[in-house]
């Protein structure tokens, strides 16, 4: 494994046999847990608050909050190590990735978009701080009604297809000013000609 | 038995309503008194003997009775028949010039606190016209607002541009068209929003072969 991982990642997901039973364990979905080594965690959380957002609403689809993935976590998504990480994990070939940074607050939500073409693929979000489920604001993965527990520090992968969509629930006024930051995207799936 | 539920006022100002319903902005709708307080005093109280279920997705989060029509009480069942006469489709008609009118669903709602419904137009096969009685008198800080959507030339919904707080018996029925984007906002307080919901729909015609 090259150095851009070894730099930024938590050394267990370099472990063979960890990213082998990682492999086994996805079905749908996992949540990667501690993911980022906790110095480069914290500067990236820090950094995430800094960011200038701008309001993406489309009252029918969404309302959130988003701006460009800093730097470093680029470098990291954009490594062709990461990707064979990802792929090893998820038993599937990867090809273009789609990523931004984003939080979600009060009032923020995701719908389903019928009149959206779903690109197959792997969806992530790697979250910067933990949450609590009942302020909403939760991912919730469509084929089994999955809901997601946000946890700081974590990668989850998620398939991503027709039958496999995932939103994000409105966040109710229960967050007060809590906000949920995240770096969300997805990669698309490499079809085998 | 219409004339048992309906505030008579309204029969005799039927233009006047046909004008409001179809200058109202920012797409035809109209709220008003419709039905007697008493009648819907006595309804309210049927309704809350009902059984209400939890639905939750991505674009709502409520409590829900089935279809009137398949729940077996006197009162409500004499209210979803007054609301599926002839005589009542007619009065619509007169108010919205919307024609055709032929089949009425009902259930009741219940938003209980961080209960919400986000932005749809509510187009669906033959729905015609949507309805809201609302049986709760809520404050601006309750939260649980009706509120309509203003469409740019592509009938997206850009930004709320009506706002309807719910009050005891205020009645609202709105053309279901690709402009009718509305949301039911966030109830901020544990007051519960119940309403009576559905729409009116067209007339049922079978094939013919």
């Amino acid at each position: 494994m090259n150095n851009t991982l070894q730099n930024l990642i938590n050394p267990d997901y370099l472990n063979r046999e960890t990213i082998k039973q990682a492999s086994k364990a996805f079905d749908s979905n996992i949540q990667l847990q501690s993911f980022l080594k906790e110095n480069i965690f914290k500067s990236l959380q820090k950094e995430m608050k800094l960011l200038s957002y701008s309001h993406n609403y489309q009252p029918d689809i969404y309302s959130y909050f988003s701006a460009d993935v800093p730097e470093l976590f680029l470098s990291l998504l954009e490594s062709e190590e990461f990707k064979q990480l990802i792929q090893e994990i998820t038993k599937t070939k990867l090809f273009n990735l789609t990523a931004e940074a984003c939080y979600f607050k009060h009032k923020n939500y995701t719908i389903l978009n019928d009149k959206e073409t779903i690109k197959n693929g792997i969806s992530f979000f790697f979250d910067l701080d933990s949450w609590n489920n009942e302020f909403g604001g939760c991912t919730v993965f469509t084929k089994d009604n999955i809901i997601q527990q946000p946890i700081k520090n974590s990668l989850t992968l998620a398939l991503q297809s027709k039958n496999q969509r995932n939103f994000i629930k409105y966040v109710n006024h229960q967050a007060k000013d809590n906000k949920r930051f995240i770096i969300k995207g997805y990669f698309t799936q490499k079809l085998n000609k | 038995m219409l004339k048992d539920w309906i505030n008579q006022k309204h029969l005799k100002n039927i233009s006047k309503l046909n004008k409001q319903f179809n200058t109202n902005k920012p797409f035809p709708h109209l709220e008003l008194d419709l039905f007697k307080d008493s009648k819907i005093k006595q309804l309210l109280k049927e309704i809350k003997k009902l059984e209400f279920k939890e639905k939750d997705s991505d674009l709502f989060y409520l409590l829900q009775t089935v279809d009137f029509k398949s729940i077996k009480n006197k009162l409500i069942n004499e209210f979803h028949s007054i609301i599926s006469s002839k005589e009542f489709y007619n009065l619509l008609e007169n108010i919205t010039n919307i024609k055709g009118l032929g089949a009425t669903d009902a259930a009741s709602l219940i938003f209980p606190n961080t209960g919400y419904l986000l932005p749809h137009d509510d187009r669906l096969a033959t729905r015609k016209i949507a309805y809201i009685l609302n049986l709760s008198d809520f404050k601006d800080k309750d939260g649980g607002q009706l509120e309509f959507f203003e469409t740019d030339s592509n009938n997206n919904p850009i930004k709320v541009a009506k706002s309807i707080t719910p009050k005891f018996n205020n009645f609202i029925i709105f053309k279901v068209s690709e402009k009718s984007f509305h949301q039911v906002s966030e109830v901020l307080s544990d007051k519960k929003r119940i309403t009576i919901g559905g729409w009116f729909n067209e007339q049922y015609t079978p094939k013919s072969y």
